[in-house]
Formats: C-alpha cells, sequence, structure tokens
C-alpha cells in the first residue's frame, strides 16, 4: 500500500469512529449509569466499574413499568399496522389513479405534517374528549397516525409510482381485482418500502412524548417515554437518576434489535426487487 | 379463436385524437399485424382491444358480441407485453398459473395446463425459477406462455421482440409463426419491424396519425400501395420518389415529364387527373436498373455505393435540387465511384401520385 492512499483510508476511518462516538456514547454513557447505585451516579466514569442491577429491578417495583411497555408496544404495533395499510391503499389510489385534486390531495397530505405538534394539540386534545377515548390507548394510536400517516403515504406513493404500469395491466388482463393487484402484486415488491417505513412508524410512536402526556392520565395507561419522564424520587429535590438510566436503556433495546432485524430485510429487499423485466 | 371487428372506433386523450375513426375485421384464426412509425396509434388501438383503454367513439365485436362495456379479463384476450411485465416474485409456474388462478380452476387442472404449455415452449425446466434468473429470450418465452395457458379467444402482441437481440428476434419470430400454425389462433402483433410485419401477417394494417393507411395482405402492400405513404413505409430500403408533372394519360399510361427535362412513362391509370397536374412518380430500389448514359432514362452522379454481400445499394444524385435515386444492384455490377450513371425505370414497376398523395391504379398486376 502506498502512502498516497493510505491517508484518505486513515482519515475514512477517523470519520467512522467519530460518527459511531457520537451516536453511541450517549447510550453507553446511559448503559454505564444505569449500573451505578448511591453517590456513585455523580461520579463520571467511563467504564463500569460496579454491576449493579438493583436500578432495574426498583424500575419495574416502584411503578407498573411491565404495563407500560406493554402499552407502547401495542400502541407502537397498532399505528404501524394501521398507517400501512391505510397508506398502501391511498397510495395505490395516488399513484395509480388519475383524478380531480390528486395533486391537492398529497400537498395537503405533506402539509399536514408541517404543522407543530403544540399546534394541532389543543384540537386533539377537543377530539380526543369528545369520541370518549380520553385516557385510553386508542386514543394515542388515533392520534399518533397524524404524525406517521402523511409520511408513509407520501413514500409508499413514490415507491408505488415507480412500479412499472404493465405489471398492473398484466394483471388486469389476468383478470385480477384491484384488491389482488394490490395485495399479489404490488405488496410484495414494496416490501423494503413498507418495512423501512414501518421501522420508522414504529420508533415514532414509541417515542413519541407530547400527546402521550396530554391524552393521558392514570400510570396504568402511561407509555414509557412520559413514565419514565414522570419517575420521581423520595422527595422532590431528589432525581432517581440510576432508576431513569435503567428505564432508558430497557426501552431502547427493543428498537435496536427491530433496527437489527430488519436491517437485513431491507437491503435484502432491495436488491431482490429486480422489477426490470 | 374469434373474430374482431371494429367498427368507427376512435380515441381521444383530452381533446388531442389518437385514434381516429377505424373499421377493421379481422377473420378468425388470422394473424393481423398492427405497422406504423412511432406515434401512429398503432399500441393505443391494441390497447383499445384489449380493454385497457376506453374507446372514445364506436365499437368492439369480438365473436360478434360487442365487448367495450367489458373490462379486460372478460374479452378474452390474452397480452405479451413490450417488457414482458412478468411478476417478479413470482416463479414461473406462478406467473403462468396467476390468471387461471383468477378464474378459480381447479389447482389438478391449473397444474396440467401450466406444464403442457411449458413443454410446448420448451420451459418446462425453468418452471421453479424467478424472472431474474432468466435470460431475455427465456423470459420472452414466459411471456409467451403466460398469455397461452389461459386459452384466450385472441392474442396480443405489442412489439414483443423489440427487446430481444437480432439473432434471438429471427428464432422468437420463427416461433411466433409456428404457435400461430399450431394454435390456430386469431393473432393482433404490433410492430414497426417491417421484416416482422411482412413475415408473420395475413393481413398488414398500415396506420398513419391515427387512421388507418391501408389495409390488407403484405405483398398487395408491396405492389400496389393505396397512398404514398403506406409505398415509402413498406419495403428497404424505402421507394425512390421523383416529382414530376403529368404530360399525356391514356388507357393504362401516362406520360410525364421531370424537373431537369427528361420524361418517363409508367403503367398506370391516371385519366382522372389533369394534364399539366404535378404528379409523384415511385420505383422501388430492385427495380431500378443501371445502364449506360445514352439508354437510359435520367442520368446522374454516383454518390454512394454500399455492398451488403449478396446485394449493393448505389445512391445516384438525378439534379442539383438533392433528389436521389437508389437503385438495388447485384453485387459485382456496381458503377465506378462518382462517375456519371444511367438508370432505366421500367414502365410497368413505376407508380403514380397524385397531388393528394392517393396511388393512382396500376394497369399491370406484376407479381
Amino acid at each position: 500500500m502506498t502512502a498516497g492512499s493510505r491517508l484518505p483510508r486513515f482519515g475514512f476511518a477517523l470519520a467512522v469512529i467519530a460518527i459511531v462516538v457520537y451516536a453511541v456514547f450517549p447510550f453507553y454513557y446511559a448503559v454505564v449509569t444505569s449500573l451505578k447505585s448511591g453517590s456513585a451516579l455523580f461520579q463520571v466514569d467511563y467504564f463500569p466499574f460496579s454491576w449493579e442491577w438493583g436500578n432495574y429491578v426498583a424500575v419495574f417495583e416502584q411503578q407498573p413499568f411491565g404495563r407500560n411497555i406493554l402499552n407502547s408496544v401495542a400502541v407502537a404495533t397498532a399505528v404501524v399496522t394501521f398507517s400501512l395499510a391505510l397508506a398502501t391503499l391511498a397510495a395505490f389510489a395516488l399513484s395509480r389513479f388519475r383524478f380531480r385534486g390528486r395533486a391537492l390531495l398529497l400537498m395537503t397530505v405533506l402539509a399536514v405534517s408541517m404543522f407543530p405538534q403544540v399546534a394541532v394539540l389543543s384540537g386533539m386534545f377537543e377530539l380526543i374528549r369528545s369520541l370518549g377515548l380520553y385516557n385510553s390507548l386508542s386514543g394515542l394510536m388515533l392520534s399518533y397516525l397524524i404524525l406517521t400517516l402523511p409520511f408513509t403515504v407520501w413514500v409508499l406513493t413514490t415507491f408505488m409510482r415507480e412500479l412499472p404500469k404493465e405489471l398492473e395491466e398484466a394483471a388486469i388482463i389476468d383478470g385480477a381485482s384491484h384488491w389482488t393487484i394490490v395485495t399479489r402484486i404490488f405488496l410484495p415488491l414494496l416490501w423494503p418500502a413498507m418495512v423501512t417505513t414501518g421501522l420508522l412508524a414504529f420508533i415514532q410512536a414509541w417515542n413519541e412524548f407530547l400527546f402521550a402526556l396530554t391524552f393521558t392520565l392514570t400510570n396504568e395507561q402511561r407509555t414509557v417515554p412520559v413514565a419514565i419522564a414522570l419517575i420521581s424520587g423520595g422527595s422532590q429535590f431528589e432525581l432517581p437518576w440510576g432508576n431513569i438510566m435503567a428505564a432508558s436503556v430497557i426501552v431502547t433495546l427493543p428498537v435496536v434489535a427491530l433496527v437489527m432485524v430488519f436491517q437485513r430485510r431491507i437491503v435484502a429487499g432491495l436488491t431482490a426487487g429486480a422489477l426490470k423485466g | 379463436m374469434a373474430e374482431v371487428n371494429l367498427r368507427g372506433v376512435s380515441k381521444r386523450f383530452g381533446r388531442v385524437p389518437v385514434i381516429q375513426d377505424v373499421d377493421l375485421d379481422i377473420a378468425t384464426g388470422e394473424c393481423c399485424c398492427f405497422v406504423g412509425p412511432s406515434g401512429c396509434g398503432k399500441s393505443t388501438l391494441l390497447r383499445l382491444i384489449a380493454g385497457l383503454e376506453d374507446v372514445s367513439a364506436g365499437d368492439i365485436r369480438i365473436g360478434g358480441e360487442s365487448v367495450v362495456d367489458r373490462p379486460p379479463s372478460e374479452r378474452g384476450v390474452a397480452m405479451v407485453f413490450q417488457s414482458y411485465a412478468l411478476y417478479p416474485h413470482m416463479t414461473v409456474y406462478q406467473n403462468m398459473a396467476f390468471g387461471l388462478q383468477r378464474e378459480r380452476l381447479r389447482r389438478k387442472a391449473i397444474r396440467a395446463r401450466v406444464e403442457e404449455t411449458a413443454r410446448m415452449l420448451h420451459i418446462d425446466a425453468l418452471l421453479d425459477r424467478l424472472p431474474r434468473q432468466l435470460s431475455g429470450g427465456q423470459r420472452q418465452r414466459v411471456a409467451i406462455g403466460r398469455a397461452i395457458v389461459r386459452q384466450p379467444r385472441i392474442f396480443l402482441f405489442d412489439e414483443p421482440l423489440s427487446n430481444l437481440d437480432a439473432a434471438l428476434r429471427q428464432q422468437t419470430r420463427v416461433e411466433i409463426a409456428r404457435l400461430h400454425t399450431q394454435l390456430d389462433a386469431t393473432m393482433i402483433y404490433v410492430t414497426h419491424d417491417q421484416v416482422e410485419a411482412m413475415t408473420l401477417a395475413d393481413t398488414l394494417v398500415v396506420l398513419r396519425d391515427g387512421r388507418v393507411a391501408q389495409v390488407g395482405a403484405p405483398l398487395d402492400l408491396y405492389h400496389a400501395p393505396a397512398n404514398q405513404f403506406v409505398a415509402g413505409f413498406i419495403g428497404s430500403p424505402p421507394m425512390n420518389f421523383l416529382p414530376a408533372r403529368l404530360t399525356a394519360t391514356g388507357p393504362g399510361t401516362a406520360r410525364m415529364a421531370l424537373p431537369n427535362g427528361g420524361s418517363l412513362s409508367a403503367d398506370v391509370d391516371a385519366r382522372h387527373l389533369a394534364p399539366g397536374s404535378p404528379v409523384t412518380c415511385g420505383i422501388r430500389p430492385e427495380h431500378v436498373e443501371l445502364s449506360p448514359t445514352s439508354d437510359a432514362d435520367l442520368c446522374g452522379q454516383v454518390v454512394l455505393r454500399e455492398r451488403l454481400g449478396d446485394h449493393s445499394l448505389v445512391v445516384v444524385s438525378v439534379d442539383d435540387h438533392g433528389t436521389s435515386v437508389t437503385a438495388k444492384v447485384a453485387p459485382g455490377t456496381e458503377p465506378p465511384d462518382q462517375g456519371p450513371v444511367g438508370l432505366r425505370l421500367p414502365s410497368t414497376r413505376c407508380h403514380l401520385f397524385d397531388a393528394q398523395e392517393q396511388a393512382c391504379r396500376r394497369s399491370s398486376t406484376l407479381p
């Protein structure tokens, strides 16, 4: 290897390390902190010298944290399912049919995602209350769709537009209904796009805080971001950092696992596309 | 198998007319080719018959029944697309079975039919493969198989060979011709390739700007084109056209003057045209003969010689306005480069077109 090619490689490696440290270090520090207790919490350590799992136990003992996790799983799963189902059908219509106001509709869908969450909060609150969904998980599922749908609809519309028209026409001649075309022809081909958007929708629903805080009242109905934020210590002057960090680590792991699992599928799906006949 | 009848079929996209008032009859078991330059509406006409587009006006009948209100699946048509349009995530078997499953046939019956069709097309070893694991020619066979397996009344082909290389195209063309005889099927075939059209078609339909320019057997169109467009479109290299002025007409013969002073006669009936009217004389390169300049209808300078092995093309410039005549001659008989050369245009071989580009009836019916 010549000196000329070594320098760029070194720079590249340095950049990779910098990005990894930037992205992973906060999480690593949370793990380290979650394994400490008492006054050790306030010492800066870069390695876990003590291995105390007490914080992890305490998280589940001092509040219904297991219930909170189940809530989050239920809400996020439902949101992903609903938004993918709705977005697939919407994308089919928006990408495959010409109708009056199609462009306007697409822009409106996009515009929905431009409003800051706070701006829709009060209106959404009224809606949730009038539907009788206050302090229930279905209220959260409904309100999260406003966050995930614009994105999923746009991405799937773009992907579906890319599918060759002749594929659809071949299916029409073969006697397939619209429903069959969507489910048997388009869905398998959109799989990579569905996984990607579904994953992002899941993460969004999993991490959402403002709606979850506003639309729930009791500990039993809370999702994990709110539950973590509301973890309190013995007095109002004490923040139980150990518990908070332990809880954060617990709720991060499923997302990491999901990304790891599906990342392979995303790559595999993209290369298996081979849409060109 | 069924006949297809088109009556006054028109199609507009918005305000743009794409197909205008097309009448056409395709008999049972016939192979009908739509040809024409790109944008002439040949694919649109096919899609109208398939039902992928709705007609703006007119009636389409398949087997005697009007099908304009029926979806494609109820018209009894199968289509082979230019890009094959195989379902990329399904195996060859699933691709071929997809249409049969929509008809709710029993699984056993589907398997039997798919396997029989696959054997006929020699793709029975490929049934478990995905389209991306196949070569272009194999994909083409699968696409044809997917159409055959449904046993349609009409086969529709939309430029099916244009994605294949020359050798494979030749081979597949022969195969399609064989299938046509074997299945005794009614076929409608869209192409811009003359060779495909001439060799496959029982009936050739030349389209121009959404209208039928001429319908007939391939050789009839070659020998007796109805207008200048068809004359120039059928045949390769294309027919030579010389501007001229009519000087005298008689029964079965016409004389005309060429701009450079020469005169020419053609065995056509042009008595409906007034002497002196502008006409165009047409003659195919294969009918132009080289001759000594003393004995020639037309003299000019050789500007280009193309030796193609079994024949040669000689391009002769005949006036100062850029008019040139191409002659197709036997190899070895080409005149020297850049030299003067004489051309003989036999009157029995000349076509005559009036100012509206319509052909005058030829009096001799040479093969």
